[in-house]
């Protein structure tokens, strides 16, 4: 055969994969697998074309062995997979069967604000009984994912895939001959509303890995009481943990891929010799996952949707709402789909399988480590002692990095509130895009970091930023209040971007927890230190005590939202942007 | 209309669009415990609040009762956070002993203090007297569910207040030491030992002695 003859058959066995499937546990002609006593729990089913019927309602599943209620697409959790095509028009009308108003905003897709789908600042929600018809034009192509915007529905299951397919067969600057979804996601019986409120009372209610007297002890034999006691001197002072790694955990979590729980192994086929393409999508509300498959070697191939140089690692940390690509090519054998959390509470893993049936060993699950000096933005993260070495891909220098001392660009000033929401100030915040972060350093494993990852395209004509902006992301952990500068989103004045500028968001994370940012309606162009790669995302993981830019060119004229991803922040850490 | 209603009702409360901060209601049982001493006395230490992140009213309940006595300290307060780890507080305070009643104006602040010492310092203001207190207490946690809490509590007057059997200056030093197990994080049994002593005319005059005993009783919160 010649290449591309192969590459048109590969092309179509890929999209056979992705509407028949081939996984013995699922069939998606009829939407998966039913539990038995109400809603699909199996892989969700896939929906191709160009017009859309999506009802949302409430279902009854049973995740952990008690029935719970959940808010569904079309009865299934997670929703139906929709699969459209770049160029061309897609119409989605969405009922809503909910007692009370409901929104999907699709997720890192560009389109015309008032399709975006944020009740309030889009449009206003889709009331009970109602239906919105969205319409707009696919001028991308990649995966996505789609997800209420309504109060808490997400965490209840409101989220599903998207699966934009090229314009042109074989636009994509990779070859493959499946294509499966992997969806991870949290669910809880717990009512999000019930969390929020532990949350509100209780901030550290579902850790359960704290620092004991037994730690203490162990450190004072290691050192001696005198070190022992200074180490811990700056946390106590600040009041905060260093084992601060995630707010809710799998103590109320099951962690599911693809709407299964572990036991349940979502299991997915290939022939050995095959080119698997494998696109995780982190639906979750709360939880950053690691991901690896022990035995294979996964090559990156795109991030939240975008073509990048590819790169080959064994794990990566996929943070809520973003979304990789990956390519392997397993030879016969089965091999574990393996997620952990970022606090190592728990797991999900699934199989991928040349053979019918068999179930993948899991890995163990690793020791959650703890937060350094570095993720309290007390300096660089390599113990090894660079200060200077605090972005290694950017001392080797292929492109210098702006450092905010020679920034040719005025910094517009924007109001700031030191209070309650603000407990931490990062004193030396730093870009630490080559740090994999907490529970990935130094684990032997290759990394994918922020500094791994370059626009497959050039980047070197974009246009230089005219000014920049700078956010504090702030929290108060004890409180459990989260906001930017210091100011809540109910107090706050919305951002203002001027159409046609390019702007520079800086980020400074004064907090201990990781946030994904998320704006709408445009591209976040992420600064890695070579500013004719930059790559191109929708969310960016900012790390604790640590600081990250990105670019923007402000193209799109309307109101947007801009916020941290995590369901239980986004309610205080959260800006409305105008485009005037 | 009762459809409408319900529907408005679980907008409101379950699915309100962005609302960080919704009204919520607590009650924290910190000690209700079995004390092992004459008289048997059965004590409590109760602390409820409503409100949101930055307002709450509290109310505080402090007492203990034995054989037909009963003694008790409760407050009503407006809670403010002034400050990322400390609210200010003002309010009414009525102490009661036997059939005495005294009602005081109450300042105070808490927080957590650096160390993770939770504290309590209230300034207690009457036409007869003012009194202070301090109530520092710490969570030392042996595994994620058995917590060892040391507690001390510290309270003086400026003069006598004969109706609560209080002398001036150094009236009073509670320490206890308490051993918990979360089987939940909202139920939680324990023992643990309290020491009590008065000083001064509060040992002297009202008789007050100096004591240590066993405890065992249950925190809970809801
Ligand atoms: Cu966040």
């Amino acid at each position: 055969m010649s290449k591309m003859t192969r590459r048109t058959f590969l092309q179509s066995a890929a999209v056979a994969t992705l509407l028949y499937g081939v996984s013995p546990t699922r069939s998606l002609a009829d939407g998966g697998e039913n539990d038995g006593i109400g809603a699909t729990t199996g892989s969700p089913s896939i929906l191709k074309g160009n017009t859309f019927h999506l009802t949302i309602d409430r279902t009854v599943v049973n995740i952990t062995g008690k029935p719970a209620i959940a808010t569904t697409v079309n009865g299934t959790m997670p929703g139906p997979t929709l699969v459209w095509r770049e160029g061309e028009e897609v119409t989605i009308h969405v009922t809503n069967r909910l007692p009370v108003s409901t929104s999907i905003h699709w997720h890192g897709i560009i389109l015309p604000p008032e399709m975006d789908g944020v009740p309030d600042i889009s449009f206003d929600g889709i009331a009970p009984g109602e239906t919105f018809t969205y319409c707009f034009k696919v001028k991308q192509h990649g995966t996505y994912w789609y997800h209420s915007h309504s109060g808490f529905q997400e965490q209840t299951g409101l989220h599903g895939a998207l699966v934009i397919l090229p314009r042109n067969p074989g636009d994509e600057p990779f070859e493959y001959d499946r294509d499966y979804v992997i969806a991870l996601s949290d669910w809880s019986d717990e009512k999000p509303e019930s969390i929020y409120r532990k949350l509100k009372i209780q901030s550290d209610y579902y850790n359960f890995n704290q620092r004991t007297v037994g730690d203490f002890f162990h450190e004072v034999a290691e050192k001696g009481f005198v070190e022992a006691f200074k180490a811990r001197k700056m946390w106590n002072e600040m009041r905060m943990s260093d084992r601060d790694l995630s707010d809710v955990t799998a103590y109320t979590y099951t962690f599911l891929m693809n709407g299964r729980t572990d036991a349940q192994d979502w299991h997915a086929l290939f022939r050995p010799g095959e080119k698997v393409r494998l696109r995780f999508i982190n639906q979750s509300a709360m939880t950053i996952f690691d991901v690896r498959i022990p035995g294979l070697k996964m090559r990156v191939v795109a991030a939240d949707g975008n073509p990048v140089q590819p790169v080959d690692v064994e794990e990566f940390r996929i943070a809520v709402a973003e979304s990789y690509d990956v390519i392997v090519e397993p030879e016969e054998g089965s091999y574990c789909l393996f997620a952990q959390s970022i606090d190592r509470s728990g797991f999900v893993g699934g199989t991928l399988s040349s053979r019918n049936g068999v179930r993948a060993k899991r890995p163990p699950m690793e020791k959650p480590q703890s937060l350094t000096m570095a993720d309290m933005g007390m300096g660089g993260w390599r113990s090894t002692g660079g200060m200077s070495h605090e972005t290694m891909k950017m001392d080797h220098g292929k492109m210098k990095m702006d450092m905010p001392h020679k920034t040719p660009w005025p910094v517009t000033p924007l109001p700031m509130r030191k209070g309650v929401a603000w407990t931490m100030t990062a004193m030396d915040p730093r870009y630490r895009l080559d740090d994999p972060g907490v529970g990935l350093r130094h684990n032997g494993r290759r990394v994918l970091t922020y500094a791994d990852l370059r626009n497959y395209r050039s980047t070197a004509d974009d246009p230089k930023p005219d000014r920049e902006i700078v956010l504090h992301l702030t929290g108060n952990m004890e409180r459990y209040i989260w906001a930017i500068n210091g100011i809540k989103y109910a107090d706050a004045q919305p951002l203002r971007f001027h159409y046609g500028e390019r702007l520079r968001i800086t980020f400074i994370n004064d907090t201990m927890m990781p946030h994904p940012m998320h704006l709408h309606g445009m591209w976040s162009d992420l600064e890695t230190g070579d500013d004719t790669r930059l790559v191109r995302k929708h969310t960016v993981l900012v790390q604790p005590g640590a600081k990250i830019s990105y670019r923007v060119t402000v193209d799109a004229r309307g109101s947007w939202a801009y916020h941290c991803h995590m369901l239980y922040h986004m309610l205080g850490m959260f800006r409305k942007v105008e485009v005037v | 209309m009762k459809k409408l209603l319900i529907s408005t009702m679980l907008a409101a409360s379950l699915f309100a669009e962005m609302n960080d901060d919704p009204l919520r209601a607590t009650l924290l049982a910190d000690r209700l415990e079995w004390q092992a001493t004459d008289g048997d006395p059965v004590a409590w230490d109760v602390a409820a609040y409503a409100g949101y992140d930055i307002d709450k009213i509290y109310f505080y309940s402090e007492g203990a009762v034995q054989s037909d006595e009963t003694e008790s300290e409760n407050e009503l307060l407006y809670s403010r956070a002034v400050t990322p780890f400390w609210d200010l507080q003002g309010g009414l305070e009525m102490d009661t002993a036997g059939s005495e009643r005294k009602v005081w104006g109450v300042l105070a602040i808490q927080g957590l203090a650096p160390y993770f010492i939770d504290t309590r310092i209230r300034l207690k203001i009457s036409d007869e007297a003012v009194g202070v207190n301090f109530d520092f207490e710490y969570e030392a946690l042996l595994t994620q569910r058995l917590i060892l809490t040391p507690r001390i509590e510290m309270e003086a007057y400026s003069d006598d207040v004969p109706a609560l059997g209080i002398g001036s200056g150094f009236s009073l030093l509670a320490m206890g030491l308490r051993l918990r197990y979360e089987f939940v994080r909202e139920f939680a049994p324990y023992v643990g030992v309290e020491y009590l002593n008065g000083f001064g005319d509060t040992k002297k005059v009202y008789g007050m002695k100096e004591d240590t005993r066993f405890v065992a009783g249950v925190r809970f919160w809801f």
